[in-house]
C-alpha cells in the first residue's frame, strides 16, 4: 500500500499528539497508531501508585520511543496539549484512564477488552459521548480478508446476509497444561503467570482480574460479525469450558467457548473461540468466517494472502505461513484520523464497544445458566439507533 | 444361505447414486447389483442396462413376490416416507438391508426396525450417513486413538443449495447428529436450536438451522445446516477439536482451481465415490460375518430421536435436556450441567 500523503494525513496541519497511558502489555495499538503520520507519540504517562513492574514497562516503551515517561495522567494530557490517548493499561484499568482522558478532551484509542465490568463501560460511554471526543476499540476489522468480504457483501455478492459463523482459534499455549499441577503445588498466580508471557506477547489478559478467552478475545470475531451483518446482538446461548491451561483452571475462567446469537432482523450467527493449545495448528490458528446471504454464500480465510516458509533448523515454535499485507494497524489509525478530521463515528466505537462486551457478559451468563440469555441494552444514552 | 457373492438390489436410487454404487461395486468383489427396484420404470431401464441385469421392478413387492432368491439384500433409497414400510416388507421377506438415513419417521419405528432385524436375524444398516465419508472417518480415527485427547469443541456445517422436499432439512440434522455423536462417542445432554425460514416466508419451514449441543465432560459442538444455497456446490466444513490435538476437514481446503478466463472457478475434491465404497464395503462386511452385534441404538433410532429433540428445541425456542442414558456404549459418564 502507497503510504504516501493521506487524505487523513492532509486534514490537520501538524500531527495529533498522543500519550500513552500505561502500556504493560500490548505495545502494538501504540506502535499501529505511530505508523501513521496523521499521529506522534508525545509522551507514555501512568498514575505514580502502580506497582514498580508497572513502570518499568512503560519506562521502557518511552526510551524505546524517546518520549518522556510522566507519573502523572492528568498533568500529561494539559502539560503535552494532548489530542489522543492510547490505553494499554491492565483490563480493569481500561475504562478509568480512558474516562480520564475524555473528560479533557482527548479523542481514546483502547486495546481490548472495554473492560471487565459492563458498569464501567457504561461510564466511558456516557463520558464520550459527553465530552464529544472519538473512541476506537482496537480490532482486526482492516485485515485483507476482512476487507475483501466486507467489499463483496457490499456489492451484493451474496445478496442480504442471513446468518454469519465465526471460527476464532488461537493456537497458543498459556502455560503448563490443565492437569500439570502436581498435589501440594500452589495454584498459578494469574498476574505473575501474564507478566512472565510478555516477553513472547502473550500477556493480552494481564491484570489483577483473570478473565477467560470470551472476555479477552470474543471482541474480534463480534466485531467481525457487526461490521459485516450491520446487525445487533441480542439474545446468546453458550457453552464454555476449561479444556487446555492449568491457569485458566486455577483461576476459574474458560479457556474455550461456543456461542449461538440471535441478531436483529432474525438474522443468525455462532462464534467458536479458544485457545486452544499450539499443539493444534501448524501458525496461529484457524480462524475463518462463513457467511449465508440470500443470493449465495462466502467462506473466508482470516489469515490470507499468506505464503509458507519451510527450512532446515526451522523453529518449532515460528510459523511455518506467513501473513502477507499486514496493514491493519496502519489502516485504523487511518479510518480513526479520519473519523476525527470528519466527525464522522469510528470503526468500533464506545456503543459497538459496549454491546460487544455486554453480548460476552451475557454468553458468560448462559454458559452458566444454561439458559438463552438477552444482551443488556445500554442504559439512558440509547444504544438502540 | 449367503451365495458366493452377495446379490443387492437397489430401491429408488438417483442415477447419480446409482453411478456411484456401478463405480464402487468396481472397486470392491463379491458384490454385485441383481435386480433394480424403481416406481419411475425410465429410469429403472436406465440402471438395468447399467448393472447388466434384466430383473427390473416398479415396486419392491413385486420384486419380493416374483423372484424373491434373486437377491440377498436391499439396498433403499425411497423417499423418507417411504422407507419404514419398504424396510420392514423386506426383513420379513429374510432380506438384509441397507437404508438411507433417517430409516424411518420416527425413532419409535426405527426402534421396531432394529427389532425386527433382530427377530429375523438379518443385518440392517443405516447408510447414507456423514461417518461414511473419509474426511470424517479420519477424524475420527484421530479421535478414537486418543491423538487428539478428549473431544472438547465440534465445528460442522453442512451447507446445500435450496431444497423444498419436505422434511429433508431435519433430515439433515438427524445426520449431523449422527455424525457429532460418533465423533464425540457420547450423546450430548443440552440441546439448543435457532432456525430461520427462507426470506419473505415466515411461515415456511427453517432452511436454515444451527444447533448447539452440549457433551458431558463439558463438551460441546456447534451445527449448522442450510437448504437456501442457490443451485450447484454446497459447502461442508468439520474441525474436531481435543485436549490434545485437532483435526479440520474444510471443503474450503479442498478447492481445485479451474481457470476459463473471468475469476477463477474453484472445484471440491471429490470424496463422494470413497464414501459410497466405504458404506458397501462396511454393510457387506457386516452381512458376511453374521451372526454379528447387528445395528445399535445408537446407529439406528438414536439419530432420530435427537433430531425430534432438537425439532421440540427449535419450536419451544428454549435448551432442552436429553434425560435418557442408556445408550449402549456412548461415553456419558459425566452428566455434570455446565
Amino acid at each position: 500500500m502507497d503510504r504516501g500523503t493521506t487524505p487523513t494525513q492532509q486534514s490537520f496541519s501538524a500531527p495529533l499528539r498522543v500519550a500513552v497511558l500505561s502500556v504493560v502489555k500490548h505495545d502494538y495499538v501504540a506502535r499501529g497508531i505511530s505508523s501513521h503520520p496523521a499521529f506522534q507519540l508525545t509522551v507514555v504517562a501512568d498514575d505514580p501508585g502502580v506497582p514498580d513492574w508497572i513502570h518499568e514497562r512503560n519506562q521502557e516503551f518511552a526510551d524505546r520511543m524517546r518520549i518522556p515517561y510522566l507519573r502523572d495522567v492528568e498533568r500529561a494530557l494539559r502539560d503535552f496539549r494532548i489530542d489522543v490517548a492510547v490505553v494499554s493499561s491492565e483490563a480493569e484499568r481500561h475504562c478509568d484512564l480512558s474516562i480520564r482522558a475524555c473528560e479533557l478532551g482527548v479523542h481514546v484509542v483502547q486495546d481490548k477488552p472495554m473492560s471487565t465490568r459492563l458498569s464501567e463501560c457504561e461510564r466511558l460511554v456516557e463520558s464520550v459521548q459527553r465530552n464529544r471526543v472519538k473512541f476506537l476499540l482496537w480490532n482486526r476489522n482492516r485485515l485483507p480478508a476482512l476487507m475483501q468480504a466486507e467489499q463483496w457483501v457490499r456489492d451484493g455478492e451474496i445478496g442480504e446476509i442471513l446468518s454469519a459463523h465465526v471460527d476464532f482459534y488461537f493456537s497458543k499455549d498459556a502455560g503448563p497444561p490443565l492437569g500439570s499441577r502436581r498435589a501440594g503445588d500452589p495454584p498459578v498466580d494469574w498476574l505473575e503467570f501474564q507478566r512472565a508471557a510478555h516477553a513472547d506477547g502473550s500477556d493480552g489478559a494481564v491484570g489483577t482480574v483473570p478473565i477467560g478467552e470470551m472476555r479477552n478475545e470474543a471482541i474480534y470475531p463480534l466485531a467481525y460479525i457487526r461490521q459485516l451483518t450491520a446487525a445487533r446482538f441480542e439474545r446468546v446461548y453458550a457453552r464454555s469450558a476449561i479444556a487446555f491451561h492449568q491457569v485458566n483452571a486455577d483461576n476459574h475462567v474458560e479457556d474455550v467457548g461456543t456461542i449461538s446469537l440471535e441478531l436483529n432482523g432474525g438474522r443468525l450467527a455462532t462464534v467458536a473461540i479458544g485457545r486452544i493449545g499450539a499443539a493444534s495448528h501448524p501458525d496461529l490458528g484457524e480462524i475463518k468466517i462463513s457467511l449465508i446471504g440470500t443470493q449465495g454464500a462466502l467462506v473466508i480465510a482470516e489469515a490470507r494472502p499468506e505464503i509458507a516458509v519451510y527450512y532446515r533448523g526451522q523453529p518449532a515454535k515460528e510459523f511455518r505461513r506467513r501473513r502477507l499485507t499486514l496493514e491493519n494497524d496502519f489502516l485504523l489509525a487511518d479510518s480513526f484520523a479520519k473519523s476525527i478530521a470528519d466527525d464522522a463515528p469510528t470503526l468500533l466505537d464506545e456503543r459497538a464497544a459496549y454491546e460487544i462486551t455486554a453480548t460476552v457478559e451475557a454468553a458468560l451468563r448462559s454458559a452458566s445458566s444454561n439458559q438463552f440469555e438477552p444482551v443488556v441494552e445500554l442504559r439512558g444514552t440509547g444504544n438502540r439507533e | 444361505m449367503l451365495q458366493e457373492k452377495l446379490r443387492l438390489a437397489l430401491v429408488d436410487f438417483r442415477d447419480d447414486e446409482a453411478e456411484l454404487c456401478h463405480r464402487a461395486l468396481g472397486w470392491l468383489s463379491g458384490m454385485s447389483v441383481d435386480a433394480i427396484v424403481h416406481r419411475d420404470s425410465t429410469l429403472g431401464d436406465r440402471q438395468g442396462a447399467q448393472f447388466g441385469t434384466s430383473l427390473r421392478f416398479s415396486s419392491l413387492p413385486q420384486l419380493l413376490d416374483s423372484a424373491p432368491e434373486s437377491v440377498d439384500a436391499v439396498l433403499v433409497n425411497s423417499p423418507r416416507g417411504d422407507r419404514e414400510q419398504l424396510v420392514r416388507r423386506a426383513l420379513e421377506a429374510g432380506k438384509h438391508l441397507l437404508v438411507q438415513s433417517p430409516c424411518a419417521m420416527a425413532s419409535r419405528a426405527a426402534a421396531s426396525l432394529r427389532t425386527l432385524a433382530e427377530q429375523q436375524r438379518r443385518q440392517f444398516m443405516v447408510g447414507g450417513l456423514d461417518r461414511y465419508r473419509p474426511s470424517i472417518q479420519a477424524i475420527q480415527q484421530a479421535a478414537r486413538t486418543g491423538q487428539l485427547g478428549q473431544p472438547v469443541l465440534l465445528r460442522m456445517h453442512d451447507w446445500r443449495p435450496r431444497d423444498k422436499s419436505p422434511g429433508s432439512i431435519w433430515d439433515r440434522v438427524t445426520d449431523l447428529l449422527d455424525a457429532a455423536c460418533w465423533l464425540f462417542d457420547a450423546v450430548p445432554l443440552d440441546i439448543a436450536v435457532l432456525g430461520q425460514p427462507p426470506p419473505n416466508s415466515a411461515a415456511d419451514p427453517p432452511d436454515f438451522l444451527q444447533i448447539h449441543l452440549g457433551f458431558p465432560l463439558r463438551g460441546m459442538a456447534l451445527l449448522s445446516t442450510a437448504n437456501a444455497l442457490p443451485p450447484g456446490s454446497g459447502y461442508r466444513c468439520v474441525t474436531l477439536i481435543g485436549s490434545a490435538g485437532a483435526a479440520y476437514a474444510d471443503d474450503h481446503d479442498q478447492m481445485q482451481l479451474l481457470l476459463q478466463g473471468g475469476s477463477a472457478n474453484a472445484r471440491r475434491s471429490n470424496e463422494e465415490l470413497a464414501t459410497m465404497t466405504t458404506q458397501l464395503k462396511e454393510f457387506q462386511r457386516a452381512v458376511v460375518r453374521e451372526p454379528s452385534p447387528g445395528t445399535q441404538r445408537q446407529d439406528c433410532e438414536l439419530p432420530i430421536e435427537l433430531a425430534e429433540l432438537a425439532m421440540q428445541a427449535w419450536s419451544i425456542g428454549k435448551p432442552v435436556r436429553f434425560e435418557r442414558m442408556e445408550h449402549g456404549s456412548r461415553n456419558n459418564a459425566d452428566p455434570t450441567v455446565v
